[in-house]
């Protein structure tokens, strides 16, 4: 029994496709402006050059949408995935402001917020994540977080300050990611 | 997502203004018991009363237009157990029950003077209570560094004390401006409670200003507040309008119903853009990654 599922993200892969966040959108079938997996864009004139995070919900340790919900939608899997109880969200949009991720989406039209389960239907069927099966690069892999953790130990605190990600310790996100320019 | 999150300004300023109030008012029984003595002022504080029980009730009910699915409210008290927001909701569920009698007791029950106090002293504490509840909603958010601390309290005990003894000193001062009577001065006590909601609330601007040496998003968030327009409202509006009423009443002690109704929307206005800047200061750098 895997403790923690995680995302792995290689970003010396990525050109920016954005396959990953409109293969998750047709799977959902999220509404018009919902996307669970977004694509962020760094850009760098010394040298010139770009780099791709694509991200989704990252099933922390310490879920802050799962504190702060008043509707109690969230809960975290035996497995460590975060899901939603979508019926019972009342759209107060207090995880949006809580995640650090920008993960959970609010549907104006619905007037409720969603967010990635990690395919976790996929998953007890024996298959993978969209995202990561939709991947034309092999940037996103997913699996145990622990085992993904010793494949490829890069440092967090260095890329959070290279990309100037929110800092992993508000939510121990479970996510790997092996930043670009980087050595195998 | 609007920057501004206006129902929830509304809810919060409005709610700090009716607790502010009656704080002011539990004031000014203790210093001048001749408020809860003589019929004629006795009845200015009932009226006053009514009016912040319907301030607290309509602030309340502003509060759900927040929700997306309004109609799920019932569910935002599911999460008790770690949501403070949920816990935001039972204590201001109860509070308005507390004000509710307050405001009944105060309107019904005159003749009882050591009743009203007491309960008007309970309904101080449980509206205080309320308002720390409020603010730990944002003080749970320890990504947000701008809400993720004790000065969010400070601000809306700020904005209670400033607002609610304004309220009350301009009650006291037009009431005397209408009886033509030889007037009594303004209980000290009222006008330092309007010096001390304008000092936290200096404070609290003080401490925005500092956020510009700080890092990251309070340093993004710091410039965002201190550049908009709303500041010089609430500088202007709140902290040196506020001063002036203060200094005004100290010396003239009476004021007409026209004024207190201008100088009363001036430092509301000022206290609404002041909480517009509290939830546009975190909310305009969204996404924040
Ligand atoms: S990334 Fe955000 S939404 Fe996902 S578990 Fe963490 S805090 Fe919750
Ligand atoms: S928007 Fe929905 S899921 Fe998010 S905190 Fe509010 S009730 Fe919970």
């Amino acid at each position: 029994m895997v403790r923690q599922y995680g995302f792995l993200v290689d970003m010396r892969g990525c050109y920016g496709c954005k396959t990953c966040s409109m293969a998750c959108k047709s799977e959902n079938a999220t509404p018009t402006g919902v996307l669970w997996r977004r694509v962020r864009e760094f850009t760098f004139d010394d040298p010139n050059g770009m780099a791709f995070i694509s991200m989704s919900c990252n099933h922390c340790d310490d879920p802050q949408c799962m504190k702060v919900c008043p509707a109690d939608t969230y809960s975290k899997r035996p497995d460590g995935i975060v899901v939603q109880d979508h019926d019972k969200c009342i759209g107060c949009r207090m995880c949006i402001m809580a995640c650090p991720y920008n993960a959970p989406v609010f549907d104006p039209v619905e007037g409720k917020t969603s967010k990635c389960n990690l395919c976790a239907e996929r998953l007890d069927e024996g298959l993978k994540p969209r995202c990561v099966e939709s991947c034309p690069a092999g940037v996103l892999q997913f699996g145990d977080i622990d085992e993904l953790r010793k494949r490829y130990s890069a440092d967090l605190s260095r890329i959070e300050t290279h990309y100037k990600l929110p800092d992993h310790n508000i939510s121990h996100p479970n996510i790997v990611i092996i930043p670009a320019g980087d050595k195998e | 997502m609007s920057e501004y999150e206006l129902p929830l300004v509304f809810f919060t300023v409005l709610c700090q203004w009716a607790v502010g109030s009656i704080i002011a008012m539990t004031a000014l029984m203790t210093v001048q018991p001749i408020w809860l003595n003589e019929e004629t002022r006795f009845n200015r504080l009932r009226y006053m009363a009514l009016a912040i029980l319907a301030i607290n009730i309509v602030g309340s009910f502003l509060s759900l237009l927040h929700l997306g699915s309004p109609l799920g409210a019932y569910r935002a008290i599911l999460g008790l157990g770690h949501s403070w927001l949920s816990r935001e909701v039972v204590a201001f569920f109860l509070l308005n029950g507390v004000v509710f009698i307050w405001a009944a007791v105060v309107f019904r029950f005159n003749r009882n003077r050591a009743l009203v106090k007491s309960v008007s002293f309970v309904a101080s504490l449980a509206g205080i209570a309320a308002i720390l509840v409020s603010a730990q909603v944002y003080y749970q958010m320890a990504s947000h560094p701008m809400w993720h601390t004790l000065i969010t309290h400070l601000n809306f005990i700020a904005t209670a004390i400033l607002l609610g003894f304004v309220t009350i000193s301009l009650m006291v001062a037009v009431y005397q401006y209408r009886q033509h009577a030889p007037q009594g001065k303004i209980p000290g006590l009222l006008l330092t409670g309007i010096l001390l909601g304008v000092l936290l609330m200096f404070w609290v601007v003080l401490w925005y200003s500092h956020g510009v040496n700080g890092q990251g998003q309070m340093v993004r968030s710091a410039i965002a507040v201190l550049g908009s327009g709303l500041m010089g409202w609430l500088i202007f509006g709140g902290l040196i309008t506020g001063t002036c009423v203060a200094t005004y009443l100290y010396k003239q002690s009476s004021i007409s119903m026209v004024g207190a109704t201008v100088l009363m929307l001036v430092i509301l206005s000022a206290a609404v853009c002041g909480r517009m800047l509290f939830y546009s200061g975190v909310m305009s750098q969204s996404p924040w990654f």
